[in-house]
């Protein structure tokens, strides 16, 4: 076979990924608009069971939004448990201090000065259905997945920082040095932008959960599928509610907040 | 166009040329050699998931092909994802250790290929260059991390400014 055989071939069997895209999209598209009229077919108030894990040949659909419910009330002063197991799970190490280290998740402490009330709380990317970082970004690096999740496509990621200044919770880092040693699941690298992925490895994994969630003693962070109604997260919130930080900005988070 | 394509007939030939040179001095020699007599590491599995003459030619379009299928619709399957193939090609060599991409002896199962072909491969700026059994415990412990890197060290290391909390 000739090396422009192959060329042709590769066209054939492997999709380009210029048309590939707007084929995904359309699939898409025509995929949103038959899942919606069989959810209609089946019967009112009758939901099929969505699963948490997925084959891993198939692809991710909006049928979930994934999301974080965090309490304040039981998120502990001085714990930053949370920030440990991120960072060790997607080797994160501190090279030059707090002020240019990425950080994908923080703790933050507000304190009402007037009467002296204290709310601990941990803060990363809140997820949004709109999200600011996607509407700027200059190359469609940073994009989010159908199933809620925002994320950096690092190999078109020029490292201009649109997203950063874009972004109302500061969640966005930017790698200043060359790293070695990245763990297999989290490719990083320097001149990219990068956040919180909600565990997106974990996520397709099936694990159910994210590092964070896992890692807090205090029970204070809960993972899971704001879209499906009999989830402990979607329970919760119908039952006690949360609140977006900035809601009026209109972003529809998929990270709440309790107890603020 | 022309261009490219006239550069890429190039490239073919010359991994075409090199491939055939490292196939017959692997005859008489145990391990496989490349054309400079550099150690190619044996994969692990006995089929790659492609024919070899495909994927000389075209894995790095079968691996971006799967890096956007991964990336947007989170399929990770082991077909063409670089970590499958890193986990297989990335064996240790005949002293028992893991070659890295950037080591001198360019014994690292893609280093061995890029470095003849003079092409420059960037995938492990980011992504991982030894497979998943050859991160130990420490390697997903930044506190641990720290300590070593200040025992190999006489002088005082830009970590030991961190503020612990």
């Amino acid at each position: 076979m000739s090396h422009l055989d192959q060329e042709t071939d590769m066209k054939n069997t492997a999709k380009s990924s210029a048309p590939n895209k707007i084929d995904q999209y359309r699939r898409r598209f025509l995929g949103g608009s038959v899942a919606a009229v069989a959810g209609v077919a089946i019967a009112p108030g009758v939901f099929l069971q969505t699963v948490n894990a997925k084959p891993a040949d198939q692809e991710v659909t909006a049928n979930n939004r994934w999301g974080l419910l965090i309490d304040t009330t039981k998120c502990a002063s001085g714990c930053s448990d949370c920030v440990s197991a991120c960072n060790k799970e997607h080797g994160l190490r501190e090279i030059h201090g707090p002020e240019t280290d990425a950080q994908w998740i923080r703790k933050v402490t507000l304190k009402n000065k007037s009467t002296g009330h204290t709310i601990n709380l941990p803060m990363m990317c809140q997820h949004c259905e709109k999200p600011p970082c996607v509407d700027v970004c200059p190359t469609g690096a940073s994009f989010r997945r159908v199933d809620g999740i925002v994320l950096v496509d690092k190999h078109i990621c020029i490292g201009c920082r649109y997203c950063m200044m874009a972004c109302p919770y500061k969640a966005r880092s930017f790698i200043h040095e060359t790293l070695t040693d990245q763990l297999p699941h989290a490719p990083r690298g320097k001149g990219t932008v990068e956040s919180c992925t909600l565990c997106v490895h974990k996520v397709d994994r099936g694990d159910g959960n994210t590092a964070c969630a896992e890692a807090c003693s205090h029970g204070a962070i809960l993972f899971g599928d704001l879209n499906d109604r009999s989830s402990e997260i979607s329970r919760r919130l119908a039952t006690t509610g949360g609140r977006e930080l900035r809601a009026e900005l209109g972003l529809n988070l998929g990270v709440r907040y309790q107890g603020l | 166009m022309k261009s490219l394509s006239l550069k890429r007939l190039l490239v073919t030939s010359a991994l075409l040329l090199w491939s055939l040179t490292s196939l017959a001095s692997s005859q008489f020699t145990g391990p496989s050699r490349d054309a400079n007599g550099n150690v190619v590491p044996t994969p692990k599995g006995e089929q790659c998931v492609e024919p070899t003459a495909d994927m000389r030619a075209n894995h790095m379009k079968y691996l971006l092909h799967k890096r956007d299928l991964t990336m947007y619709d989170g399929i990770r399957t082991k077909q063409h994802s670089i970590v499958a193939c890193i986990d297989c090609h990335a064996t240790p060599n005949e002293d028992g250790k893991i070659v890295r991409i950037h080591d001198d002896s360019n014994q690292h199962f893609c280093a061995s290929c890029h470095a003849v072909a003079s092409v420059k491969l960037d995938c492990f700026e980011c992504h991982a260059d030894r497979p998943v059994e050859a991160f130990s415990d420490a390697d997903y412990d930044p506190v641990q991390q720290l300590d070593e890197a200040l025992a190999h060290s006489d002088k005082p290391h830009a970590l030991m400014n961190r503020k612990v909390q």
